[in-house]
């Protein structure tokens, strides 16, 4: 791979590392914008278009592709299924990672960023946004204890390590009682405008498309980051942990079909798919690319033993999951027409190009070899 | 071969961890049932503030728009959509041929059961004892939930701040004589009063002359679970901006799905606990056998 040596630091880097480097940098140029001279000047929104990218993406999509902690947490020290516990530790990080970027895009996005606690004096039971609030808090610091173990391995603290060990089980189940909560509550934030928003995505069902999307991602995005650590670390790939993961992704991509089908004919708005507008495409082509077309994959015998359409599938069901919830946030909602600026772009990619880099640094620096899904013993 | 399960967590230790969640969450299961309880409180509906704007009365003159930016030191814009500067405004319709004209006032309709208080995760909204819907910027986070959630578009925001408040009517709850907006009107096109009174007298407008408002009825009796801004229009109400809502408030649409928390908390946490411990005694027997 191309590098380029530093000579302050006197270290290779490579060009990709170099080129998320700067991503992160104007995003931290851009947020500090954002905090020191307004929102006008930096963003499109607007009082008809209160929430943009940085809702519709950080928050509504960063939240569910971190699923994958939840996940495999509970598929190994519940469900006792060992065959899954070497992908484990990078299936923490990643959510950890992803948490910490979604705390840190709403304290952009955050009018009065400073009073973000203010939520543990001033609560509302009524708001689901304080619920979500709540179990982003607490899951975060949950998911901290789940990731600790290499972490408190490397540095060689064996008795914090005993005693992280020793509550790991209440943990994992408190980490995915609270998931379920906050993965179905993002769809409950959109329960309250069932005039504002287009009747394709309305539907009472929002909190239970919420949470089975963000499982079907969550496979998605064990198998992305399986597939990326592996190119990485290098080493053969563990075809029967793709396909358990290809498996998961497509029963609960096959419930969410369900669901969506029914609840669409059930409310009679099965006639609103073909009406031309941008928002009937716009649904199809979310419905076609993220759960349609991997399910017809992954149906087929032949592929879904193939670690490279699995592969396929699991970036389909993450680029599916991602046009659902701009959908949701920036196209079924009646507004002002918003595209966002370069400045709230540069905010979201920076914040993605860190969470990237130092997921690969975790990779290099902590003991993650149980880590790996590169190898079996 | 595979390990065995590394964590050795006793039953008991279980138990006491979990129930540190779970004592912290039946706290705020029943800090819920007391703020529900405090809501259903303060004056019954009928003795409550309330507006009434009949916009056949209106003669669009625009005194109000004035009067509420002297009292609540405004300064003076030129708009057309209600904004962080302007909690009130007149605004002209008129039909295609030009034979129907409105004038409509926008403002915060005080809704009974308001959306917007529902939504705010800090209580920043809330709707005092005695019908206005009222702001605590101390509060505010900034989140902006309550803009997205209003059915009325009424929330407003800074954009020009780099830490902005929400901004809206508050029916100059502070105020002894009532809204300065309505005490002003010359045309009594808007009238301050009980809740009561103001139906019955815009009942009786209806009754008095038949054909003369739309539909014979009062917009925001039972809209969205009724608002504190009464309104008598002689054309459509869709035509002067008045969303078409059922007569469910808002806040009941997510009520259900916050009900339903606790059962998730503690059916979730029973299933996995009950999984935990079956699929362990078969994965040790597994073991054993190998």
């Amino acid at each position: 791979m191309a590098s380029i040596t530093f000579p302050i630091i006197k270290k290779k880097v490579s060009i990709g590392a170099v080129i998320l480097m700067a991503l992160a940098a104007l995003g931290v140029f851009a947020a500090f914008f954002r905090w020191i001279d307004g929102f006008s000047q930096v963003s499109n929104l607007s009082d008809s278009r209160p929430w943009g990218l940085w809702i519709s993406f950080d928050l509504l999509v960063g939240v569910p592709i971190s699923a994958g902690a939840f996940i495999l947490a509970a598929t190994v020290h519940i469900f006792h299924i060992e065959k899954y516990k070497p992908i484990l530790r990078p299936a923490l990080l990643t959510g950890f990672l992803g948490y910490l970027l979604v705390i840190i895009a709403l304290l952009v996005d955050l009018g009065q960023p400073q009073r973000i606690w203010h939520m543990l004096i001033y609560r509302n039971l009524h708001s689901p946004l304080f619920e979500v609030g709540m179990c982003v808090m607490t899951y975060t610091a949950v998911l901290f204890l789940e990731f600790s173990p290499p972490v408190l391995e490397k540095l060689g603290w064996t008795g914090l390590l005993q005693a992280v060990k020793k509550i790991s089980i209440p943990v994992v189940i408190l980490g995915v009682t609270l998931s379920t909560m906050h993965q179905s509550s993002l769809g409950s934030l959109f329960l309250i405008v069932p005039f504002k928003m287009h009747p394709l995505w309305y539907t009472p069902l929002l909190p239970l498309l919420f949470l089975v999307s963000a499982i079907a991602v969550g496979f998605g995005m064990v198998i992305f980051e399986c597939t990326l650590s592996h190119q990485v670390m290098g080493g053969e790939v563990r075809k029967d942990i793709f396909q358990g993961l290809a498996k998961g992704m497509l029963a609960t991509l096959s419930v969410l079909l369900a669901v969506k089908l029914g609840d669409l004919i059930y409310a009679g708005e099965l006639g609103l798919l073909l009406d031309g507008s941008l928002q009937s495409k716009l649904f199809i082509l979310e419905n076609l690319v993220g759960i349609i077309l991997p399910i017809a994959i992954l149906l087929v015998p032949k592929l879904r033993r193939s670690v490279r359409w699995i592969f396929r599938a699991g970036m389909l069901t993450l680029i599916g999951l991602i046009l659902y919830r701009l959908n949701i946030g920036l196209v079924s909602m009646a507004g002002a027409p918003y595209l966002p600026s370069w400045m709230e772009l540069s905010v979201t990619v920076g914040l993605f190009s860190a969470g990237i880099l130092v997921f690969g640094l975790a990779l290099k620096h902590l003991p993650l070899e149980e880590g790996e899904c590169a190898h079996g013993d | 071969m595979n390990k065995t399960n590394t964590s050795n967590l006793s039953r008991r230790d279980f138990l006491k961890v979990t129930g540190a969640g779970l004592g912290g969450l039946m706290v705020a299961a029943s800090a819920a049932g007391q703020a529900h309880a405090a809501s259903g409180e303060g004056l019954p509906l009928p003795e409550q503030w309330a507006l009434l704007y009949d916009a056949t009365k209106c003669s669009g003159c625009r005194e109000c728009e004035k009067a509420c930016k002297r009292y609540n030191n405004l300064p003076e814009e030129d708009v057309e959509d209600l904004s962080g500067n302007t909690f009130t405004l007149i605004k002209l319709y008129q039909s295609e041929d030009g034979s129907e004209k409105s004038f409509r006032k926008y403002q915060c309709m005080h809704c009974v059961d308001p959306a917007c208080a529902a939504s705010c995760p800090v209580s920043a909204l809330h709707k005092l004892e005695n019908g206005p819907v009222v702001y605590d910027s101390y509060k505010c986070i900034g989140c902006r939930y309550c803009m997205q959630a209003c059915a009325f578009g009424v929330p407003r925001y800074d954009w020009s701040l780099a830490y902005p408040f929400i901004r809206k009517c508050e029916m100059c709850y502070h105020r002894e004589t009532g809204p300065a907006c309505a005490e002003i009107c010359p045309k009594q096109a808007l009238i301050f009063g009980k809740r009561g009174d103001l139906l019955e007298i815009a009942k009786l407008r209806i009754a008095v002359n038949p054909g003369k408002y739309y539909e014979d009825r009062v917009y925001g009796e039972f809209e969205g679970g009724g608002t504190s801004v009464l309104i008598l229009s002689g054309v459509p109400f869709e035509a002067i901006g008045l969303p078409a809502l059922d007569h469910q408030p808002l806040p009941d649409r997510t009520q259900w799905a916050l009900n339903i928390v606790p059962v998730i908390f503690f059916g979730v946490g029973g299933v996995m606990h009950a999984i935990y411990e079956a699929t362990r005694r078969k994965a040790r027997k597994q073991a054993e056998e190998a």
